[in-house]
């Protein structure tokens, strides 16, 4: 057992920090919350797009030998968390998954149609046939739902559509980083496939969005913990207040608990995925491991824990960040309300924390 | 203790909603929160209606336009208001809620002749001009100057997150009046926002609109007879104005309140005849969001019947302020929950036409922060309520 990423790992979320750094600043983010127009997307959003996709974000899994990255979900993990870091909008975990349905070994052969997806294309992936709503509209191909029509995760299905051929009209946002619009009639889908895909690209998603919680949790904690040495009231820096240091603290408390549980659901899913390609014995005892309460793995229960207590943490710190922030944190110009939105916008995603705390629950029962 | 209402308040309540049903059915929809010009005439019209109907300023002092009856009799006035969706204060706020009741609480007999009429008649509108940059939860360090030069003050320096400040016509300003003293330095004066060397420039918040402004002075003369209270005695003022803008200052949002829970039920019920069941969860929270409001309107009774012996609410506020902002976020946060992706999505164009509950949790978060921080609420209640050690 090891949780702590090694030093090539660290190197990788190097990596994507310095794309960060110069796609995704402050500066960009803001430009991108005053007008997310398709004009202002292709000027400010594509080149970090691009400089992502150079950087193998969107075959980081895929095999090397399929011309991937051949990296497993930790490494995802990392740098998803690093996205998150970053408020990195836009469908780039929708695409992801997209991208592990055309390229992963695990899922090949679940689709006929994989022309369908490439890399040139983005997707956004909606919770249910039944959507009307769908974000960041005018960045996005097609639109994909992973349905499993009896709430539970058995028996689901892909469904998907192309966007050219919506009605959408726009909406204002909650989160300015995140534009919506709504379909004004039923979608027609058109059914990829049945089963197994995508109830793992469901996992996969949840833990990836998971992981970008708790980075947004962390990128809120350290600027709230920078603006609370900094700014003074009462000859002191605010920090100095027990009523501000116990904010922050219970931050941190929150994105370390947080943490810990994605990176052992991160674990999970690669033991899961990786170490039991084609074999149905291997995947027997993975069935069989979810009913013995003390053993390393239970994926399902793992991921409904990092959900939970990621989502907690990402609203959390959002909302103590604005906080510290005081009246400059009720500002739009100030970054302490992205964080926040944010959070609140992929809070259902995958899953909210109330369908993963009622799973949890109903597992213990059963 | 008695909860009932007398004879003349029942009667009040009942004139008032046949008056109500009688005139809201013509109010038009509100312009919104970006066009500050219409929203102006838009807020200022009903304050007018409501003063040529008898109904400004239902216990302010007859003599100076308001309607001389008990803080009981305004609580029925906001119930009734709220309940049938009259416009809201909105721009009226300041004016209404803690500038006017400061002048009544302290103000000269000219100040409150002069000044308190064009509010109930939504002539003039009022900011308040408190906190500056760096003087924000340490309001009493405050350094924008005013040295006394014949019979005016000459006023310089920057205030900052003026609601209101864009449109106002008068200003409640703290200014420091001697550089020696802390809180023994300050004074309270009246400001036109139209003299000569006031620099008003908006800010946008994070709903979106431009609800609060820097304004900088400089070289800006206001004259004496606009000092209210003591010079050198204006934190003793602003004392007063905060237990206003802390106490009573929320009662008609705190109504509101109730309202949008009935609706969060009802959306709630919606979406479980859509899927079989009502979550037990989630009724269990809608409960306990009701106890907490029907508990909160039991406290703001009290308050008021309090404040009824002495004219001025007392540190009670801070409670009710401290206890109302957490009950009201968890009922947003709750909205959030039941709308799911939903939730992705304010209804209007912005926030004023957009009082969906997506817009209002996002509204929530000035209640922890506007008119003196939880943390600093927490540290009076501590301090001043419970006398525990600074
Ligand atoms: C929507 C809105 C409308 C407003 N309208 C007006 C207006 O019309 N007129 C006006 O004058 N002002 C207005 N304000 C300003 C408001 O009163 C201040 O923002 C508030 O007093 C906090 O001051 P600050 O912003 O400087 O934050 P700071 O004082 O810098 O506080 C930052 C953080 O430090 C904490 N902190 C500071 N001191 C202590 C302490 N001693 N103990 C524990 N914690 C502490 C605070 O709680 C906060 O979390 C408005 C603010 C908002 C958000």
């Amino acid at each position: 057992m090891n949780l702590d990423p090694t030093d090539e790992q660290l190197a990788l979320v190097d990596s994507v920090r310095a794309v960060c750094a110069d796609y995704f600043s402050s500066e960009k983010l803001h430009q991108l919350a005053n007008d997310f127009s398709p004009e202002i997307a292709k000027e400010i959003y594509e080149p970090g797009w691009n400089a992502l996709l150079e950087l193998g974000l969107f075959s980081l899994v895929t095999a090397e030998d399929k011309g991937g990255v051949g990296l497993g979900f930790c490494e995802a993990a990392l740098v998803f968390e690093e996205l998150g870091r970053n408020i990195v909008p836009g469908p780039v975990l929708s695409t992801f998954l997209c991208g592990l349905l055309s390229k992963d070994d695990i899922l090949n052969g679940a689709i006929d149609d994989i022309a369908l997806f490439d890399d040139s294309r983005k997707y956004e992936i909606v919770a249910s046939i039944d959507s009307t709503a769908i974000s960041n509209p005018d960045l996005v191909d097609a639109v994909l739902v992973l349905d499993s029509p009896s709430s539970s995760l058995d028996n689901a299905s892909i469904y998907y559509c192309e966007t050219s051929g919506l009605k959408l009209t726009s909406q204002l946002p909650l989160d300015p980083l995140t534009p919506v619009a709504l379909a004004e009639e039923k979608i027609n889908w058109k059914k990829l496939a049945d089963g197994e895909a995508a109830l793992y690209l469901k996992k996969v998603g949840c833990v990836l969005t998971a992981a970008y919680q708790t980075g947004l949790a962390e990128g809120a904690l350290n600027l709230a913990v920078d603006y609370a040495k900094q700014r003074e009231q009462f000859n002191t820096p605010i920090g100095s207040f027990q009523a501000v240091k116990h904010i922050c603290a219970d931050m941190l408390t929150l994105v370390e608990v947080a943490r810990a549980a994605v990176y052992v659901s991160a674990v999970g899913l690669d033991e899961e995925c990786f170490d039991s390609v084609g074999s149905e014995a291997s995947k027997t005892t993975a069935d069989n491991k979810s009913n013995t309460s003390f053993s390393a793995i239970n994926l399902d229960d793992d991921l409904s824990a990092a959900k939970v207590m990621a989502g907690k943490a990402a609203e959390f710190c959002g909302e103590g960040c604005v906080q510290v922030h005081g009246g400059m944190g009720y500002t739009w110009e100030a970054d302490p309300h992205l964080y926040l939105k944010r959070a609140w916008s992929i809070s259902h995603r995958y899953g909210s924390a109330g369908y993963h705390s009622t799973s949890l629950a109903e597992t213990l029962a059963n | 203790m008695d909860i009932n209402y007398s004879e003349t308040e029942i009667e009040f309540r009942d004139k008032l909603i046949s008056w109500l049903d009688e005139v809201l059915p013509e109010i038009t929809e509100s312009p919104g929160n970006l066009n500050r010009v219409a929203l102006r005439e838009y807020d200022t019209a009903w304050q007018k209606k409501l003063f040529e109907a008898g109904y400004a300023g239902v216990n302010w002092p007859k003599e100076y336009g308001g309607q001389g009856l008990s803080p009981t009799e305004q609580l029925i006035f906001l119930e009734e208001t709220t309940r049938r969706g009259a416009p809201y204060v909105g721009m009226n706020f300041v004016g209404l809620l803690h500038a006017g009741p400061t002048i009544i609480a302290c103000g000269s007999d000219e100040q409150k002749a002069k000044y308190l009429p064009p509010i109930l008649s939504g002539y003039n509108i009022w900011c308040q001009g408190f906190s500056e940059p760096n003087a924000g939860s340490d309001l009493a360090s405050l350094s924008t100057k005013a040295h006394r030069d014949g019979d005016v003050y000459v006023v310089n320096g920057q205030k900052i997150w003026t609601s209101y400040g864009d449109t106002a016509d008068y200003c409640e300003l703290l200014v420091r009046t001697n550089p020696d003293e802390k809180h023994a330095g300050i004074s309270w004066l009246i400001c036109p926002m139209n003299l000569s060397g006031i620099d008003i420039r908006p800010i946008k918040s994070l709903t979106g609109s431009t609800e609060f402004c820097e304004v900088f002075f400089e070289d800006v003369k206001i004259p004496v007879e606009n000092l209210v209270g003591e010079e050198n005695a204006g934190w003793k003022v602003a004392m007063v104005t905060f237990s206003f803008e802390r106490g009573t200052a929320f009662i008609s949002e705190q109504i509101g309140a109730f309202y949008q829970l009935e609706e969060l039920a009802r959306l709630a019920n919606e979406l479980a005849a859509e899927s079989g069941t009502l979550d037990a969860g989630i009724k269990r929270e809608i409960g306990e969001l009701r106890a907490a409001f029907l508990a909160l309107w039991a406290l703001t009774k009290r308050n008021v019947s309090q404040a009824e012996k002495t004219g001025v609410p007392g540190p009670g506020g801070s409670v009710f302020k401290l206890y109302f902002g957490q009950v009201k976020k968890s009922m947003c946060d709750l909205a959030l929950r039941i709308l799911g992706e939903q939730a992705l999505y304010r209804e209007g164009k912005d926030e004023a036409t957009s009082l969906d509950l997506v817009t209002q949790r996002i509204y929530t978060l000035s209640l922890s922060i506007a008119a003196g921080t939880s943390q600093i609420q927490r540290n009076i209640i501590g301090e001043r309520i419970l006398g525990l050690p600074k």
